[in-house]
């Protein structure tokens, strides 16, 4: 060892070799690069040839240096040289780690791991032995042995936090023992890496453990910094909406986050919430709500990351829904399920509860919170008493009134019962049906909102008694009991003297009901047999998935014990037999939390006064070898380039002939790291974006009529010209007044804000993505209509389907090619008399730039004699005439391009069929309606 | 012997090779313009009266003739007399040499064989070819007559592996006496001193010997691609020539290597022989069918 300012030398002698860099020095200059020597048969011409540039035949003075300097390197690198080394001296001793590895330890136990590892390593380079002292209980408290660093730090490395508390006492006794086998007779060097708690529990046990280290010697007493309390989950309840969880921290501090996730099973989060502790606060509430169709698949509630035992609860079937069994005693639900009373109950109860329907016998056998026993006067016989039974255990038991009960009941009710009941407000009674008074402040129901319009019309009435009122949850506003329970047992019996249907009163129809219905479920335990092993007849349940230190679920290992279940068991202590987790089997599990008691804490106190208070830091070590070593290497790559350079070689010889082929890799290179940087070419998406959604704004604000951008400049402008002459007469003639068209390109806009969309057909048409064409038969079958134009009348339209070897124009092939991916549907020449013809004029052709050829349109909404069909406007239009060349007009109104064959007359009814399909896109069948009025007029007239 | 083994594979390979090139062209036969004066007779027509097998022409018999030259037969059918004529045969006779010294041997990495063995090649190629048609051809310095035909051809390729594997496989040409009017043909890659390649050339041109050289050199000769810091060395005895940057150096080589190719041809105009040029890194064939235009401007070629 041989330190130098900051620098400490591991093999200081190794720096003696640095004397011998002159030797070095001698030889680099002894001998210059050789050249080569090349055999050539015309070297007598070379012969008086003056060489104009000599390379140097000695080294430079800077490629030497530059050797040196590797040298050096290399020889001050093996030295083991490095940078800020612990100072600590544990020569001739014997280092004591007392290391905390309680649940407390999960959080910060890489930084713990660290400081180990570098105090080990101080004790390895100064061959001190080492002792490590694990807090937490093992499985068995072997004797502690001294160990070799190298030993120590595996065992350091294996070590890890444990999901329970630490037992210092024990620590204490285990020193002791050590203690007494004189191994501390040497000088001892006590580290005391500790999480700076102790439970209260604990406490005598960690004082005992501190006066004991105090008097073996100096204590290094490591704690987390201030900051650094791991937040703590205590047991979650169960709310209306989802769960109540309670979040600790062992000491008040700065406001800090807390971020809560309720997971399924399967690790999927159910439901997650933010929180935070304000500041010197140490307890925090937080309910998590979720949609109680998922709070069933809750498995556990975690703090998020977790990262101890704590910040993590399981959850197991104490923590779920309740199971309500119905049992009806008419069997209206064949004839009239509506009428059904448990169907009204099921629909009342699905939202928080299981329900189930079924004999009273068979719901019994199984696990139930609550039994609904609708329009039962009696239950028969073995029923009664297993019902009685379940309720003393804790059942809740609903009854709801109705003609049977009427006629006679049996005991298991809250009160005795009228026969026969009364009608209120039937024709022959003066009354009115009655409302519901407020609730009185001992029922469960307190505080819940009567609606005006519940009305009872019909019930059976208590005997009046003494603490009647008492026993009645609600009743009517003139007083009389409307439900009325009673506690037997531990349980309830509650009676509604009403039916579970709407046919005594309007309240199942209310959300009051749903609500009671509720109240009532969550006054039942949570389930009648709650423990598994009970359910089971099972005496030790399995270990299934036990907790680590650091909060994450696995396999448990081989020691783990069964856990013993069984009502005279007493509460379970985690430790390393049965750590927290799951037990049992999958469908039946128990869960085993941390004990929120053992979450308790205080900070450490009672430390004895000779104690020196480190912090958990990184390790400032800096072994400076692998930088040397890289150093050097750098260096001898450079030595390298240099003597290719001064023997005047070239250091890339192959690199002018295959220039062609690096920048070809470079382009490559570019071109990978462009397709591998998605931000780099997304940057300037949110521009284009933006664009896009003003122009849908645009496009959404003001109807207007759009045509496809074909990617051929001439025949896009000729289309725009088209539509704004045809706009201008549109907005001249009809209601309809566009805006300018757009032109659309159906790889990157919307349609859907077009009623009719020009497609003038180019050979020059690029195939279209999947994306474009699900968008455009979207379009089309959600009531667009896209005019296609193939615009090659002159080569005999003729035929759209047949002949296909006849003529065919190349407007005509594009389209093919263009509907053969798409799914349309059969096309028909438009009939003499469709809609299309008379939608705004009344139309013998459709004459565009050219005059004839023949209109197709769908077959389904060609049919217009078939009213049924003629509903239907056809998606698409196709033809050849070019009709936007015939609408187009210029800058000045006039019109753009020549007809043929010509006149003003053709102009004119070019533009008549244009309004024709725009009003045929936007009012559809509106005229074919009056294409019938002749036959009604007939018929009427008959 | 494993190097003699291994020169004896070369030459057959070269053989091989020199064969296969051959068949893409047509033998030749070469015509001398020097009837008179020529010494041996040939296989091949002088289109002239002569001494031969085919015949040529008829005349009228006239005094001085032999009876025994009378053509009955053609008399018969005639009043007169005529005498058969035969067309006058000769055979022309070429010497051919290549310059296997130590700088032959060298093979940049831009070139697809050394320069010997491109020599070797091209005069195992010129020799079949002309041996195919009847010309007799000799390897100067070697013993025995020039010889034609596919024998001939045979014992050439062997005097040649002879010399390959001789010691003292010279770089310069040796002076032999050489009859009138015949051909030399010497490959090699002529970076000697000029004077030494004047001497020679003039000693043969002094016999009247037509001659033609090839200078074969390799690519790097030519461009000199080196840079960096290099040492040259030609295996000879002269000192080594090193360079800081070779790159720097390269016009000037250039210069002169240009101005030593002007010599060289400045030397074979005045002798009236002619200078061909090939590199390494061309095809073979090129070399050859620059031979053979040069040849056939000299003689008449027929196939």
């Amino acid at each position: 060892m041989l330190q130098v300012g900051p620098l400490i030398f591991a093999e200081p002698f190794i720096l003696l070799a640095l004397l011998g860099l002159p030797a070095i020095w001698w030889l680099l200059r002894a001998s210059p690069p050789m050249p080569r020597r090349i055999f050539f048969p015309a070297a007598r011409f070379l012969q008086g040839l003056q060489n104009s540039e000599e390379s140097p035949n000695r080294t430079p003075w800077w490629l030497f240096l530059l050797r040196l300097v590797l040298v050096g390197c290399v020889i001050v690198g093996l030295a083991g040289p490095s940078l800020n080394a612990a100072q600590e001296d544990y020569r001739r001793g014997l280092l004591l780690l007392v290391v905390d590895n309680g649940w407390t330890a999960g959080p910060h136990w890489e930084k713990r791991r660290q400081t180990m590892a570098s105090l080990i390593d101080t004790a390895k380079r100064q061959n001190a032995q080492v002792v490590i002292l694990p807090t937490a209980r093992g499985v068995a408290a072997e004797p502690l042995v001294s160990m070799a660093p190298g030993d120590a730090l595996a065992v350091a490395r294996a070590l890890a936090p444990r999901p329970w508390p630490v037992d210092r006492a024990a620590a204490a006794q285990r020193l002791a023992d050590l203690q007494a086998r004189g191994l501390a007779a040497n000088q001892l060097h006590i580290v005391w890496l500790s999480d700076g708690f102790m439970a209260p529990a604990d406490a005598a046990g960690t004082a005992a453990l501190a006066e004991r280290l105090a008097r073996l010697g100096q204590i290094q007493f490591y704690t987390d910094g201030p900051a650094e309390h791991p937040p703590i989950l205590a047991a979650p309840t169960p709310a209306q909406t989802g769960f109540e969880v309670t979040v600790l921290r062992a000491a008040p501090g700065a406001a800090a986050p807390v971020s809560l996730q309720v997971l399924g099973a399967d690790g999927r989060i159910l439901s997650a919430a933010q929180a935070e502790f304000a500041a010197d606060e140490t307890e925090l509430n937080i309910a998590v709500s979720m949609p109680v169709a998922l709070r069933n698949g809750a498995d556990r509630i975690q703090l998020y990351p977790p990262r101890s035992a704590a910040s993590l609860w399981l959850l197991d079937d104490r923590w779920q829904r309740r199971h309500v069994g119905l049992v009806s005693g008419a069997n209206l639900e064949l004839a009239q399920p509506l009428l059904d009373e448990l169907f009204y109950l099921e629909r009342a109860m699905a939202p928080f509860a299981e329900t189930q329907r079924g004999s009273i016998a068979a719901l019994l056998s199984g696990s139930l919170s609550m039994l609904v026993l609708a329009d039962i006067g009696q239950i028969v016989g073995d029923d009664a008493a297993r019902v009685a039974n379940w309720v003393n255990k804790g059942g809740v038991l609903l009854r709801f009134a109705g003609p049977r009960m009427a006629e006679k009941n049996d005991a298991l009710i809250p009160v005795r019962l009228r026969r026969g009941g009364r009608s209120l407000g039937g024709a022959l009674s003066w009354e009115n049906p009655v409302g519901m008074a407020d609730f009185p402040e001992h029922s469960p129901f307190f505080g819940l909102p009567v609606p005006e319009e519940v009305k009872i019309r019909r019930q059976i009435l208590a005997q009046p008694e003494p603490g009647l009122s008492r026993r009645s949850w609600a009743s009517l506003s003139d007083g009389t009991p409307l439900v009325t329970a009673e506690r037997r047992g531990e349980g309830w019996v509650v009676l509604f003297h009403v039916t579970a249907n709407a046919q005594w009163s309007n309240l199942p129809l209310s959300g009051l009901y749903v609500a009671m219905l509720r109240r009532l479920a969550e006054m039942s335990p949570g389930h009648a047999g709650t423990i598994p092993g009970e359910r089971h007849g099972q005496e030790f349940l399995p270990p299934l998935l036990v907790l680590d230190g650091f909060g994450q679920l696995g396999a448990p290992a081989p020691i783990v014990q069964p856990l013993p279940v069984g009502p005279d068991q007493a509460p379970l202590l985690p430790g390393p037999e049965t750590p927290p987790g799951y037990y049992g089997m999958s469908a039946a599990r128990q869960a085993v939390n941390l004990p929120r008691d053992m979450t308790d804490l205080e900070p450490l106190t009672g430390l004895p006064a000779n104690y020196a208070a480190r912090d958990y830091g990184p390790s400032r070590e800096v072994p400076l070898l692998p930088p040397l070593l890289v150093l050097a290497l750098l260096l001898l790559l450079a030595d390298g380039i240099c003597i290719l350079f001064i023997t005047g070689r070239r250091p890339f010889p192959g690199l002018a002939r295959w220039k062609g082929a690096a920048s070809l890799a470079a382009a490559a290179f570019i071109l990978l790291a462009l397709v591998f940087a998605p931000p780099a070419v997304a940057a300037p998406a949110p521009a284009e974006s933006a664009d896009t959604a003003d122009s849908m704004l645009a496009a959404a604000l003001e109807t207007r009529l759009g045509y496809m951008l074909t990617g051929d400049r001439e025949t896009d402008a000729r289309s725009e010209a088209g539509l704004t002459g045809l706009s201008r007469v549109l907005a001249a003639r009809t209601a309809f007044t566009p805006a300018a068209p757009f032109g659309l390109d159906p790889e990157t806009d919307q349609l859907v804000f077009y009623p009719l969309i020009y497609w003038p057909m180019v050979p020059a048409q690029k195939p279209l993505s999947d994306a474009a064409l699900a968008k455009i038969d979207r379009y089309m079958k959600n009531g667009g209509t896209i005019l296609f134009d193939t615009r090659d009348q002159l080569t005999r339209f003729n035929a759209y389907r047949g002949d296909a070897g006849s003529a065919t124009g190349p407007g005509q092939q594009t389209l093919r090619q263009i509907l053969g991916v798409l799914d349309v549907p059969p096309l028909k020449p438009v009939p003499a008399e469709h809609v299309i013809t008379k939608s705004f004029y009344l139309l013998q052709g459709f004459p565009g730039r050219y005059v004839g050829g023949q209109l197709w349109i769908e077959a389904a909404a060609a049919d217009s004699s078939d009213n049924t069909n003629s509903e239907r406007v056809s998606g698409l239009i196709v033809g050849s005439a070019d009709w936007a060349a015939a609408w187009a007009i210029d800058a000045s109104g006039r019109p753009a391009f020549p007809l043929e064959p010509g006149g003003a007359r053709q102009r004119e009814l070019a533009f008549r069929v244009g309004v024709n399909f725009v009003m045929y896109a936007l009012t559809g069948n509106y005229k074919a309606d009056q294409v019938h009025v002749p036959t009604l007029l007939e018929r009427l007239g008959q | 012997m494993p190097a003699a083994a291994a020169q004896l594979a070369r030459i057959a390979s070269l053989r091989a090779q020199a064969e296969a090139l051959c068949a893409a062209l047509p033998p030749w036969m070469v015509k001398a313009d020097r009837v008179a004066n020529t010494v041996a007779h040939g296989a091949h027509g002088r289109r002239r009266v002569g001494l031969g097998e085919a015949f040529w022409q008829f005349r009228r018999y006239g005094p001085g003739d032999s009876t025994r030259a009378i053509d009955w037969r053609q008399s018969a059918r005639n009043s007169h007399l005529f005498v058969r004529e035969t067309e006058w045969e000769a055979a022309e006779t070429l010497w051919c040499w290549c310059d296997l010294g130590p700088g032959m041997g060298y093979r940049s990495q831009f070139a697809g064989a050394s320069k010997a063995d491109r020599a070797l090649l091209l005069c195992l190629s010129v020799a079949g070819l002309l041996m195919g048609a009847g010309e007799r051809v000799g390897l100067l310095g070697a013993e025995g007559p020039p010889r034609a035909g596919q024998s001939g051809f045979s014992r050439f390729a062997e005097a040649l592996a002879d010399r390959l594997m001789s010691a003292d496989a010279g770089a310069t040409p040796p002076s032999r006496p050489l009859a009138r009017h015949s051909k030399l043909l010497l490959f090699g890659d002529f970076l000697a001193p000029l004077e030494q390649i004047a001497t020679l050339i003039r000693y043969y041109a002094d016999q009247g010997v037509q001659g033609y050289l090839m200078q074969i050199l390799d690519p790097a000769e030519e461009d000199f691609p080196f840079t960096g810091r290099v040492v040259f060395h030609d295996g000879s005895a002269a000192d080594d020539i090193a360079f800081g940057r070779a790159q720097s150096v390269r016009l000037g080589y250039r210069e002169k290597l240009d101005s030593h190719r002007a010599g060289l041809q400045t030397i074979c105009q005045d002798a009236g022989w002619r200078l061909t040029f090939h590199r390494t890194d061309q095809t073979p064939q090129l070399a050859l069918l620059g031979l053979y235009r040069c040849l056939a401007e000299d003689m008449k070629v027929s196939v």
